[in-house]
């Protein structure tokens, strides 16, 4: 990785990055407090909150308990607002590692120095990783607000939250790994940032269409939400699961390191 | 002389376009070589080729007697390069742009304070973003970024592209020192001026294939320019006088091509009553083609 790629392209990007921890860290508690009006009459709520639709379910990943505040973090996790920060974070410098570049024109001055292709992308990707990380703690540090001054968030421990917050983690870095892939070939921002964000809306939509329907449950294992299940995380399950994410991460990046080292670097 | 750079059969095809038809050339260490033609003729193709931005279909390129599909890295440690159209960080100023590439070099960027004196980029220059920056002063940034780690080959693809005449004479001053201190450039441009001051050589591109390569001092006092002559009182004139050629009348205004020295036009255009008088030299290349008659 080179040092000078990865501490530029993090001064490029800090203000986008911070904007999107903040909002994650805001987000995050700002669900907590208000998940916690169910909790005033427990009995008295709705049917919908003590029994779920299977839709809700499958659009919240497989498992919707709106009346626990580990199932409120669920709620959370794998809410559209969250998840479209979380993109924002994971495909934003990736997907420009190497498109924005060379679209800019800046790609020639760089490689035209001792700098290998290999050395620069892993320092763009490593960038990524920081917003991802950075994202992520976001959203930590909004739960562990929220468990200091909202009722009954405690309940939450620790170490569930950090591990649930490890697993959005391995999620959007390999996301992040994609979009750099589509970055490695592409000459267009766009583009490569449309492939990005296209993937990981497809994935969504498959992922709940398997979960919704039995007759294709199957494709459910095809798409990476599946292997992040922040339910049963917090139970101590599909731990395991995060081996994938991780595994499909590292795929990618080496992907995209021989996409980029076999191509012509040309607008 | 030992070859800077060697270029043997160089092919390069993009889909079914062939951009670089079997291109062989050698520039000696120290020389200051002019690589010209029209756009799309395989100029930048080729500096992408040498600079390993670009992999050859076929051939084989050597810089400083190393392989560039084997010793990249250290063939570009020795390298300084100005890409013809560029774009920087817009959200950088200058001085971190320059900081920037400078970091990505293992050796220090010795020259950066001198050449931004000589380029006139102040302090407060420097600490604008560029995303501010005139055409000119990004293009300055560019000439200081590739000559400031003192690289033993500069290879530039139109250099001068919006530069004022005063920065110009001190770029081609800049690459007179280079020549000097025993380095060597490969220049890609179009203005005829700044070739002739600055190169020993040049090779003219066609279509992707090299059609010429000769002394630059071959071309001089073969030069046509295109002359256009506003009268007060535009009756019919006749300019009979020799190397004048293509003379037609547009208006008050007479068009022609004239090849030699100024002086005999000059003196007969002064018992005319001239308003004006715009003589512009024409490219390199066209004088090129018009010596060797290969058009």
């Amino acid at each position: 990785m080179n040092g000078a790629v990865f501490r530029t392209t993090l001064r490029e990007s800090a203000r986008s990055i911070a904007i999107v921890t903040l909002g994650l860290a805001a987000f995050f508690y700002l669900v907590l407090l208000s998940s916690s009006a169910f909790l005033d009459d427990i009995f008295a709520a709705p049917g919908f909150f003590r029994q779920p639709p299977k839709a809700i379910e499958a659009f919240l990943g497989g498992s919707a308990n709106f009346l626990e505040p580990s199932g409120w973090l669920v709620t959370a996790m794998m809410h559209p607002v969250a998840l479209a920060l979380a993109t924002v974070a994971a495909v934003g410098i990736a997907a420009g590692a190497v498109a924005t570049e060379l679209e800019r024109g800046s790609l020639e001055l760089v490689l035209a120095r001792p700098v290998s292709r290999r050395a620069f992308l892993l320092g763009k990707l490593g960038a990524s990783l920081v917003a991802v990380t950075a994202a992520q703690a976001g959203g930590v540090a909004g739960v562990l607000i929220a468990r200091l001054t909202v009722d009954r968030v405690d309940e939450i421990a620790v170490a569930d939250v950090l591990v649930t917050f490890l697993g959005a983690w391995l999620l959007f870095a390999a996301f992040a790994a994609v979009a750099t892939f589509f970055s490695a070939g592409s000459s267009l921002r766009g583009r490569a940032l449309a492939a990005g964000v296209g993937v990981i809306v497809a994935s969504f939509f498959a992922n709940f269409v398997a979960l919704l329907f039995d007759e294709v449950g199957g494709l459910r294992y095809a798409t990476p939400f599946h292997y992040f299940r922040p339910g049963e995380l917090m139970e101590g399950s599909a731990v395991a699961d995060l081996g994938v994410l991780l595994a499909l991460g590292v795929l990618f990046t080496a992907l995209a390191v021989r996409r980029f080292q076999r191509r012509d670097l040309t607008r | 002389m030992a070859a800077a750079i060697e270029i043997e059969a160089l092919v390069k095809r993009f889909g079914d376009v062939e951009a670089v038809r079997g291109i062989t050339l050698s520039v000696d260490e120290g020389e200051a070589f002019g690589y010209l033609g029209p756009n799309g003729s395989g100029k930048t193709t080729t500096i992408r080729c040498l600079l390993g931005l670009v992999t050859p279909t076929g051939g084989r390129l050597r810089v400083r007697g190393r392989d560039v599909a084997a010793s990249l890295p250290e063939i570009l440690a020795d390298v300084g390069y100005l890409p013809g159209e560029f774009g920087l960080w817009p959200s950088m100023t200058g001085a971190e742009v320059l900081g920037y590439l400078g970091d990505l070099h293992p050796r220090p960027p010795a020259r950066r304070a001198e050449l931004c004196e000589r380029f006139d980029l102040s302090a407060a220059d420097l600490g604008r973003q560029v995303r501010f920056y005139s055409r000119g002063m990004r293009q300055k940034i560019g000439i200081v970024q590739a000559f400031q780690h003192r690289p033993r080959l500069v290879v530039l693809d139109e250099p001068t592209e919006g530069l004022d005449p005063v920065m110009k004479d001190r770029f081609v001053a800049l690459l007179g020192e280079h020549r000097d201190e025993g380095g060597t450039s490969f220049l890609s441009s179009h203005i005829l001026s700044e070739v002739e001051l600055a190169t020993d050589r040049v090779g003219v591109l066609r279509e992707g294939e090299l059609v010429r390569v000769g002394p630059t001092r071959d071309l001089k006092g073969e030069r046509v320019r295109h002359c256009t002559l506003t009268l007060r009182d535009p009756g019919a004139v006749e300019l009979d006088l020799p190397g004048v050629d293509g003379l037609r009348q547009e208006g008050a205004r007479i068009l022609f091509d004239y090849r030699g020295e100024m002086g005999p036009l000059i003196r007969r255009l002064a018992e005319l009553d001239v308003v004006e008088l715009l003589a512009e030299p024409e490219s390199l290349t066209d004088a090129f083609f018009d010596v060797y008659g290969d058009r």
